[in-house]
């Protein structure tokens, strides 16, 4: 999609990721000097400002106990702010619109969460009970069969329809997690860890699940330590009580004093390539890829260069 | 299965394959066909029948009448035996055991002459209508359990007035305790992977006292974010299921049939016998 401008972008040296992206930068959530305490006086967030655009992956990142679940738990109405508002379509989120059906139902329906324990989600007889779960309390009964049928078989779990969710695997449980927040159908998806718990080939699953779930329209906020899901993200938000850097996944994985500081990883290739550039002083790398694809691309071009020059 | 040769390993294994797993309340039988709201209303009273029924062979009908539905309701026998017995024992052994013993009248055995301790006749009959009471009105409770999923449980108590914030309480304690007996077994897991052997029953229990502590601590706060899970998807402390209550006229016929029933002990009881 944006390959081309990426190219050419490398070329120029210019940071321009995500061009096609948030031109029409409708707000979503909008924090205004959000501050959480927890009754027990541990303040988890400071101050927070920030904003979610829709149709963007955003990425919060940041140690353990930054207060990443906690902005996410806030994000999604169930926690409310010491301090500070929060704002869901331009009106502010408030404990009495969440106690109200009609505009409970119109927020749950919008905005959907995976928490990080998928054993916290799944409390139902079946798998298929907590998957219906959402839908049965927000829409009408048709509504939510169908969407619970169409969820489970869309992602490929309708053999453990009748499974008691004890007894299934802790990736099966994680995926039917997903899935009981995805029959929902929310235009928002905040996720908690999304890939925590998972093997290889379902981390690959659940990155490529958000590609293309945002590619379908969809907002998703997701908190992560795993850099090659923090590297499909749009924008990230590195949280450490306060917000102390914000940026493309790019500027985060070439910030070292900040990688350092905050105990945060780099995706492989991303290592790769800066130790090429560091050690043999190689002009032709402006951009360091974070991704295969661009490392691929990058690798490409200078071995078309070296070929070139040969001829 | 014997209480007393299991491990809490198995104890949890058995009581979330009987209590959560719901595999009776979906399937078809006279019990689960009738709207929830009706079976409610009747089993409850079949309770409160079986408790102040004052003679043996009343309270013999009764249980055996709780046996018949059972039969129609496909739940396999042994099933349904296993699960009411299952804590009988432990419920009414210490206090029927005592009966025995301390109720005066015909001396059937003289264990001491003084003081005078006697197993008579007339604490036979006592411990044993006592005991045969509590079964059925438990084996009357585990039939709506068995028969009805939890929601629909739940649904018919608010319908029937009880208010939202005490359903929504009782839901998230059914799926807390739920919750807290998987992170028991999980953390019992852990140990013995840690321990390279299996424990017995008696340090299976200890072990798992031990682990309590810890174990209350964490699981309050999976309780909490249990609730903030079902708020999350729409929960609104009022129970919502995909079956529809209907009250049809096998309904009527089920409420008229039992009233008549009930009726005929209770005429037995108190005027014939
Ligand atoms: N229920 C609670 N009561 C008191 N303090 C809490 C509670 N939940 C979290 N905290 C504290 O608030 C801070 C932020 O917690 P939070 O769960 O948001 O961190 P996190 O960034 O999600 O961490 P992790 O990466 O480990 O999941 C931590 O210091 C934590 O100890
Ligand atoms: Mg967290």
């Amino acid at each position: 999609m944006s390959e081309n401008i990426n190219n050419i972008s490398n070329n120029i040296g210019i940071n321009n990721d995500n061009v096609n992206k948030n031109i029409n930068k409708e707000i979503i959530f909008k924090l205004k000097n959000v501050s959480y305490k927890y009754p027990d006086g541990t303040l988890a967030l400071d101050k927070i400002n920030m904003e979610v655009y829709r149709g963007e992956i955003l990425a919060i990142i940041g140690s353990n106990g930054a207060g990443k679940t906690t902005l996410l738990k806030i994000l999604n109405g169930l926690e409310f702010p010491s301090n500070g508002e929060v704002y869901f379509e331009g009106k502010k989120l408030t404990e009495k619109i969440l106690t109200n059906k009609e505009s409970m139902k119109y927020f749950r329906s919008r905005v959907g969460f995976v928490f990080q324990d998928p054993d916290i989600m799944l409390f139902s007889p079946t798998v298929w009970d907590d998957v219906a779960f959402g839908p049965l309390h927000l829409y009408s009964k048709e509504k939510a069969i169908n969407s619970t049928d169409k969820t489970l078989k869309d992602m490929n779990i309708y053999k453990l329809k009748d499974k008691h969710p004890y007894n299934i695997s802790g990736g099966e449980k994680k995926k039917a997690s997903i899935a009981s927040v995805m029959s929902i159908e929310p235009e928002v998806i905040l996720m908690d860890e999304p890939t925590s718990y998972l093997d290889p080939k379902s981390k690959k699953y659940i990155i490529q699940l958000i590609k293309k779930l945002n590619k379908m329209g969809k907002t998703i906020v997701f908190v992560s330590h795993d850099p090659n899901l923090i590297s499909v993200a749009d924008m990230c938000y590195v949280l450490n009580k306060k917000i102390i850097f914000s940026g493309y996944p790019r500027d985060v994985f070439s910030n070292v004093e900040l990688l350092e500081r905050e105990n945060l990883d780099v995706p492989e290739i991303t290592k790769l390539f800066k130790k090429i550039k560091d050690d043999l002083g190689n002009n032709n790398i402006d951009k360091i890829p974070i991704n295969i694809d661009e490392g691929y691309e990058l690798l490409k071009s200078i071995l078309n260069n070296v070929n070139n020059k040969k001829e | 299965m014997k209480l007393f040769d299991k491990t809490i390993e198995g104890v949890i294994k058995y009581i979330n394959e009987a209590v959560f797993a719901e595999k009776y309340a979906k399937s078809r039988g006279i019990l689960q066909s009738i709207n929830p709201k009706i079976k409610l209303i009747v089993i409850l009273s079949f309770v409160v029948i079986t408790v102040l029924t004052k003679h043996l062979e009343v309270i013999f009908g009764l249980y055996v009448l709780s046996l018949i539905f059972c039969y129609f309701s496909n739940v396999p026998l042994k099933h349904y035996l296993k699960r009411v017995w299952f804590f009988i024992p432990i419920f009414t052994g210490i206090i029927a055991l005592p009966i025995i013993f301390i109720t005066p009248g015909k001396p059937i055995y003289v264990l001491l002459n003084s003081p005078y301790i006697a197993i008579t006749y007339e604490g036979i009959y006592y411990a044993t209508i006592f005991t045969l009471r509590v079964a059925t009105a438990v084996s009357y409770a585990v039939l709506l359990t068995i028969t009805t999923t939890w929601n629909d449980i739940t649904k018919s108590l608010n319908k029937l007035g009880i208010p939202d914030m005490v359903i929504t309480i009782m839901t998230i304690a059914y799926r807390y305790i739920f919750l807290l007996m998987n992170t028991l077994i999980d953390s019992m897991y852990s140990r013995k992977s840690r321990l390279c052997k299996n424990l017995g029953m008696k340090e299976s229990w200890i072990e798992a006292g031990k682990n309590m502590g810890a174990l209350f601590i964490k699981t309050h706060q999976m309780g909490e974010d249990l609730y903030y899970a079902m708020l999350s998807r729409g929960y609104l402390n009022e129970p919502q299921t995909y079956s529809e209550f209907h009250t049809e006229t096998k309904d009527y016929i089920f409420l008229i049939i039992s009233i008549f029933i009930m009726a005929i002990a209770i005429i037995i009881d108190r005027c014939i016998l």
